[in-house]
Formats: structure tokens, sequence, C-alpha cells
């Protein structure tokens, strides 16, 4: 065994990788349970890979057979149930851990210099991930699926000039359609996979040059023995792969008890709407995103001019990438920032709040709340750099406090 | 009106009969399998074959009406919907209480109307279904005006009752199979992660022990 990997050594970095990712890699040993998030993203990318992998064995990209194709998956097909059911629980999955992951970033700071690329690289596989979401919701061909990617594609159409045009050309027509329909798989089960892939890794080695922030903020690299290893450190391997293989386990326990008793989550991971066939001459109802885009809905309806509903919601995602230049504080985590602390929670607040007003129809009482809430979300981000110059913060301990 | 569903292989099977006998003489399942009757609810292929393939040849075939969707559309004005999945886009109780909500009505051409989905073209086939079942329906208030919110139901009599939530059981199995599955897997799976669940814990411990 040992000579093959010399052999390998010789002419691959097999060990040396191993080393710099893992056994070597010195984490803070102060990790709390808002650090299991990243590792179960990951596992989320491999589970969404696979059972996607297996449903694309059975799935027909074409509008005549998508919706009977997705049934035959759920009754004809081997545990395609299952398959069916951790890809659709996968996706909310993935939301869910995404947006813990990122809040953890603003909560300890880990967006701040000098992880600021780890931030932007993680901020652009959010607009994957999102693209990656929207199409796959648009395959099984529902009624939600078609008149979700109606909206969404038309939201294009308010740009000046080319608006139009640019929707159909993303649409491959003048409405959604079979071409819209082959488009949308290919982009989801080829080029945006790869994507995520690539990024993931880059996301994974910007973060591995810099090292990993903890729930103090403080640098672990400042205070090292003698042999050059941070006394706060601890080997990525085997401390953080046991503690997370753990953290998987009790993620999957959640994930199946989802999947097998509660597998629509009463119409918000599988909307009820969406079990209806497509049909292009019957405009559902109540027309509204899966739960995890609704912030971004709620801002967009929250004004009454289409273009700038459009360009406030561009915003609110743009300006989450600028986040580490609008923080100005040296200090990086909330527990030494009172202020910002408080910020942060009513920020947070104001997202999950606008998420289920996203889902909400747009009667005149929540659309005001959504305008109140959209005014908390934007107010955090002009607040922030003037807070982050002023506030005193609380002292920070040489050593992390765990 | 709310109902628990029951997932007993009695009530199922008394569902797929009530299914059978009266919902697909105009309405489809085109996406259940007679053959999933045999495996799933433990029927006999000869039962099955005998005695609710009415328009079907093979028992692997899908449960459709033989009533042909253009002439249907003609004489109900739109074809009856295929009921495969109705369950999973109204909800249980939406179904429920439709089938417990006609009355009569004579301005309407089936003599009938229906308080959860008013001017329904359906009719009443429910009303012979038990020798309760005329009264209930025929004192099944007319509502006022135009609204349909405010309607005193009679009491409904066991045996449609129980005829009734045996019918939409069986649609609710029929609208996702694999429940059964996942109701007689999930445990199983579940026991999996807890001992697994342990194990991984005790490992972590271990190693952790001497990090302070």
């Amino acid at each position: 065994m040992n000579r093959f990997i010399d052999w390998v050594d010789a002419r691959y970095p097999l060990m040396r990788n191993i080393r710099e990712h893992l056994t070597e890699y010195y984490a803070p040993k102060n990790f709390n349970f808002f650090y299991f998030f990243g590792s179960l993203a990951l596992l989320v990318l491999v589970v969404q890979i696979l059972s996607g992998i297996w449903l694309t064995m059975h799935y027909k990209p074409d509008a005549k057979l998508a919706f009977d194709s997705v049934e035959h998956i759920m009754r004809d097909v081997n545990f395609g149930w299952l398959i069916r059911y951790m890809h659709s629980t996968g996706a909310s999955a993935f939301f869910i851990v995404i947006y813990l992951h990122m809040f953890r970033g603003l909560m300890y700071g880990s967006n701040k210099k000098p992880r600021e690329l780890v931030w932007l690289v993680g901020m652009v596989i959010y607009l994957a991930l999102m693209a990656e979401a929207f199409m796959g919701y648009v395959l099984p061909w529902g009624q939600m699926s078609y008149w979700g990617a109606q909206v969404i594609v038309n939201l294009f159409t308010a740009i000046p000039y080319v608006g139009p045009d640019l929707a159909e050309w993303i649409r491959g027509g003048f409405s959604i359609a079979d071409p819209t329909l082959n488009r949308f798989f290919a982009f989801h089960v080829v080029a945006l996979p790869i994507v995520l892939i690539i990024l993931v890794a880059v996301h994974l080695l910007a973060l591995h040059e810099v090292g990993s922030n903890n729930p103090d903020g403080v640098d672990i690299k400042k205070n090292k023995d003698d042999k050059g290893i941070p006394k706060d450190g601890i080997p990525f391997h085997p401390y953080y792969t046991v503690k997370d293989i753990f953290g998987s386990v009790v993620f999957l326990f959640v994930a199946a008890v989802i999947i097998f008793y509660m597998p629509t989550v009463n119409g918000v991971f599988l909307e009820h709407d969406n079990f209806l066939p497509a049909d292009p001459l019957q405009t559902p109802a109540h027309i509204k995103p899966v739960w995890y885009f609704g912030t971004f809905y709620a801002i967009l309806r929250a004004v009454p001019s289409k273009l700038f509903g459009v360009i406030l919601m561009a915003a609110a995602i743009f300006l989450l990438f600028v986040l580490p230049w609008l923080d100005r504080a040296k200090v990086k985590s909330w527990r030494y920032r009172p202020i910002y602390k408080q910020m942060l929670i009513l920020f947070g607040i104001s997202f999950v709040v606008l998420m289920y007003i996203g889902g909400q129809p747009a009667t005149a009482t929540y659309t005001m709340f959504a305008r109140i809430f959209t005014a908390i979300y934007f107010a955090f981000f002009i607040a922030l750099p003037f807070v982050s110059k002023w506030e005193k913060p609380k002292p920070v301990p040489e050593r992390v406090t765990e | 009106m709310h109902m628990q569903v029951n997932y007993s292989k009695e009530a199922l099977r008394d569902g797929a009969r009530t299914f059978a006998n009266n919902c697909m003489g105009c309405h489809s399942a085109k996406y259940y399998r007679f053959k999933n009757l045999v495996k799933d609810l433990g029927m006999t292929k000869s039962g099955v074959e005998d005695g609710l393939m009415f328009g079907s040849v093979s028992i692997n075939e899908h449960m459709s009406s033989a009533m042909p969707a253009e002439q249907a559309s003609k004489w109900f004005g739109k074809a009856p919907p295929d009921l495969s999945l109705e369950t999973r886009v109204r909800g249980t109780n939406w179904v429920y209480s439709y089938l417990l909500a006609f009355y009569r009505d004579g301005s309407s051409a089936s003599g009938w109307n229906n308080h959860v989905f008013p001017k329904v073209s359906m009719p009443n086939v429910l009303y012979h279904m038990t020798p309760g079942a005329p009264e209930y329906y025929d004192s099944v208030a007319v509502s006022h005006g135009e609204e349909h919110g405010e309607v005193d139901y009679p009491e409904v009599p066991q045996e449609l009752d129980a005829k009734v939530q045996n019918l939409v059981s069986f649609m609710t199995y029929m609208g996702d199979p694999s429940i059964l599955d996942r109701k007689s897997m999930g445990p199983w799976v579940l026991l999996f992660l807890v001992v697994l669940g342990v194990l991984t814990y005790l490992v972590k411990k271990e190693y952790w022990r001497d990090i302070h």
C-alpha cells in the first residue's frame, strides 16, 4: 500500500493535498452549531447530483411527456418516489442550509478581510443555485412550473429597449413552451451543476488559503506553538470529519422524516397546484414562487412600478455581494458588536417575514407589511457603513473563548 | 368538514370499489394501474378483473373511463377531470366536503348543485349510495343568495360518512401510492439513522476527549 502511494505521490500531489486540506488544515477548535451547514451544503449537493442522475434516466424533457414522466417515476419506477422526494426535499433543504450558512458568515464576520473572496465566490454559488432551482422547478411541467416560469422570465421585459427581445430569446419563443423546457433541462442537468461544482471547489480553495474564521472572530494564526501550529487550531481530519459525520446523520434524520412522512410539507416543498399539468390557457388564481424565493418576490411586489420593482429586487441581491466593504468595523464577530448584532437580527427577521409574505396573495395588508419590511431590509445596508464605523466594540479576547 | 385518511387495506378496498363503480363511469385515473389494487391492497386478480374492470382488457392498464372525452365535454360542457391527483391538488378535506355538499337545485341540468363547487355539472352520484343517503342529500339546505359560505349541514348518516371517507381515503392513496411503502419503510429508516447517530456521536466524543 505504501509503495503504491509513493508511486502515486511521485506523479500526483496526493498526500500533499490530503495534508493541506484535511490532516494538516488547522481549523479553530470552537466551531459551534452554525458551522455544520457548510459541510451539510456539500452533502446536499452530492445527494442532489446523485438523485438527479437517476431522475434523468426516467424523465422526459418534452412538454407533452414531462408531467406524465414524473408520475411514471412516482408510480412505476422502482423506488422512483424515493428518489424524486429526495430530490424535491433536497432542493428546499439546500436553501435552508445555505441561508443558515450565509447568516453564520454575517454573525461572525466571516465575510470580512481576509475572506472577501470566500464570500464573493459563495454569493456567486448562491446565484447559480437560484438559477438551478428555478429551472429545476420548471421541469415537472405543472401549473406552478409553467406560470412561475412565465412570471420570472417576464421580469426581463422590464429592462428598457432590449427587454422584450431578451425575454423571447430566453424562452425560445413568445411564451413558455417546449423549447423553454428543453433548454432549462439542459441548463439544470448539465451546465449549472458543472458551474456549481467548480465554484464550490474555488470556494473551498479560497477558504483554505486564508483559513477558517470562528465564532469569536479572532485570528488563531496569531498564536502559534513552536511547531508553527495555531494553539487554538485542530486538524480538520479527524476532528471535524467525525463531528460533521455526526451532524450529517442528524440532518439525514430530519430529511428522512420529511421524505417519508410529509414530502410536500403541506404544499410548501411541493406546491398543490403543481400537481395539475401545465395549461397555457388557464392562469392559476394565485401564482407564487417556491418558499425560498419569497423574500425577493415580496420585495419585487412591494413596488408598484415593474421596472423599479425589478431594480429593487436586483439591488437586494447585489447589496449582499458588497457586504464585506459596507461593513467597516475592525472587529469581526457579533459577540463583541452589540449594535451590529441587533441590526443583523432585525435584518434576519425582515428576510424571513418577507419570505412569508412572498408566498401570500398581494392584499393591501400584506403589501403594506411587505413595504415596511423591505424598508428594514435596505435600512440594514444603508446604516451598516456608519454604524460599523462608529460602534465602539467590546474588548475582544486574544484567544478563542470556548 | 374534516376527515382523517384511513390507510387500512379494508378501507382502501372499499374506497376502490366505490371509485370503480361510481366514479369511473365518467372519470379516469390515468396514472393508476389496476394491478396495484392487487399488489398494494391485496385484492384478488380475478376479483379486480371481473368486478372492477369495465372497459379495460389487461390488469396492467390504467384506470381509464370508457367515456370518450370528446363526447363527455359535449354532454357536461367540460370533460370530467382525471382524478388521479385530485386530492393532491385540492386536498383531502376539500374532496370530502365536496361529496357531501350536494343539494337539490331545479334550475340546473342535473337537478343538483353543490355548495363547495357552485354550478358544478357533476350530478349527485352518491344519492343512492346508502339507505340513509337520499334523506341526507334532500335535507342539505339551499344556500341563501350568492354566498355559499354559510350552510348548516344536517348530520351525515354514519354509513354514508364511512363510504365517502373510504372513497376519499382511496383517492388520497391513489394520488401518491408511495404512502404505503413510506409508512412501512419509514420507521426502519429512522431507527437506522438513530442508531447511526448514536454511534457517530460516540465516535465524535471519543476523538474530542483531548480537546479543551
